[in-house]
């Protein structure tokens, strides 16, 4: 009888340690990793830091041998230029330089030259499309301006030109 | 479309510049004028004057005789805005009897002022007086503002015994351009 006992004891705790070891092996400890995500978007942003004409008040006209006409310039705001030519004649003529800044964190490229202007003026705003401007750095352009001959006496023209500036890998498009 | 838009987006800036252009203006008018008839002549001849226009001085005389003359002056100047000379002044005499051919022109210059000075070669001159000595040649340039003084001695000389007591008219005009 004590054997018997003791036999059903040793099945028992047998089972039960089976039992336990199936238990372990089937337990699964786990950890998850989390990748959080932020971008940051980029900025295009150029200003016009600085402008100035061949001919201020007070200059020999350019190509010329007196001063009879002259040429303002003015920053309207960081983006707008503002230039008056006044006692205009046929044949005068200017060049405005003006610098531009990329204040952005993005290269950007000069895709285009937009001049609007009557015939009796000529624009010429020169070669710079496809200058490209890294962050942080200024790009030098100029611009020439020219009263034909048709022009008349006593009148006022006005002119704009547009500098259109693209994040550089866009330009083109 | 999604996809097509994303591809074609980008961001860009624009700078703009507008410009105003003034043009000057070139005006030169005759700013007063003067026929001076030498005094000996003065109960003999008449002579009437008016401006034609801004630039021409048109000018009636009557008993036209061998040996006359008259001093015609002029104060030119530039109301415009722009440097400009007188390169002459252009006499032409209305030729109604043929008689064309005897007047003698001779223009002389003196200037530029800039004030009243002109006055050392306008005010109470008499025919007698002229010619000045420090006349120049043309072209004579003059900033806007400034004045040139004119002179033009204008005679009538021949021997033809038919050319006595005419009437003629002259036109006395400025001959100037733009100096740039």
């Amino acid at each position: 009888m004590t054997a018997k006992i003791r036999r059903m004891a040793t099945l028992f705790f047998t089972i039960t340690l089976i039992c336990l070891m199936m238990g372990t092996a089937f337990a699964l400890w786990s950890k998850t990793l989390t990748i959080q995500g932020t971008v940051d978007t980029g900025v295009v942003d150029v200003e016009v830091i600085s402008v100035s004409s061949d001919d201020p008040p007070g200059a020999i006209d350019p190509g010329k041998d007196k001063d009879v006409g002259c040429t303002y310039v003015s920053l309207i705001d960081s983006q707008t230029i503002n230039v008056t030519i006044v006692n205009a004649y046929p044949c005068y003529y200017v060049y405005v330089h003006f610098s531009v800044h990329n204040n952005g964190t993005i290269p950007v490229i000069l895709q285009d030259i937009i001049v609007t202007a009557p015939p009796e003026i000529t624009v010429n705003a020169w070669d710079s499309i496809g200058e490209q401007i890294d962050p942080c750095e200024n790009a030098d352009n100029s611009m020439y301006i020219h009263l034909e001959q048709d022009a008349t006496q006593n009148a006022t023209y006005t002119f704009t030109v547009q500098f259109h500036y693209v994040q550089w890998n866009e330009a083109g498009i | 479309m999604v996809n097509l838009n994303v591809a074609f987006a980008h961001w860009s800036k624009t700078l703009r510049i507008s410009g105003t252009v003034k043009t000057a203006k070139f005006v030169i008018v005759i700013g007063s004028y003067k026929v001076l008839i030498p005094k000996e002549y003065k109960n003999v001849t008449s002579v009437e004057s008016e401006l034609v226009n801004n630039s021409t001085l048109k000018i009636t005389c009557e008993n036209v005789f061998p040996g006359w003359y008259i001093w015609v002056g002029l104060v030119i100047h530039n109301k415009g805005t722009l440097p400009a000379r007188v390169k002459d002044v252009n006499v032409a005499i209305e030729d109604l009897d043929g008689i064309g051919d005897y007047f003698n022109v001779s223009n002389y210059f003196y200037g530029p002022y800039s004030k009243g000075d002109f006055i050392e070669v306008w005010g109470g001159v008499k025919a007698e007086d002229l010619p000045f000595d420090n006349w120049k040649e043309p072209p004579i340039s003059f900033d806007p503002c400034q004045k040139v003084i004119s002179w033009t001695r204008i005679s009538f000389n021949t021997d033809d015994p038919n050319a006595m007591d005419k009437t003629v008219e002259i036109l006395v005009s400025i001959v100037d351009d733009v100096d740039i």
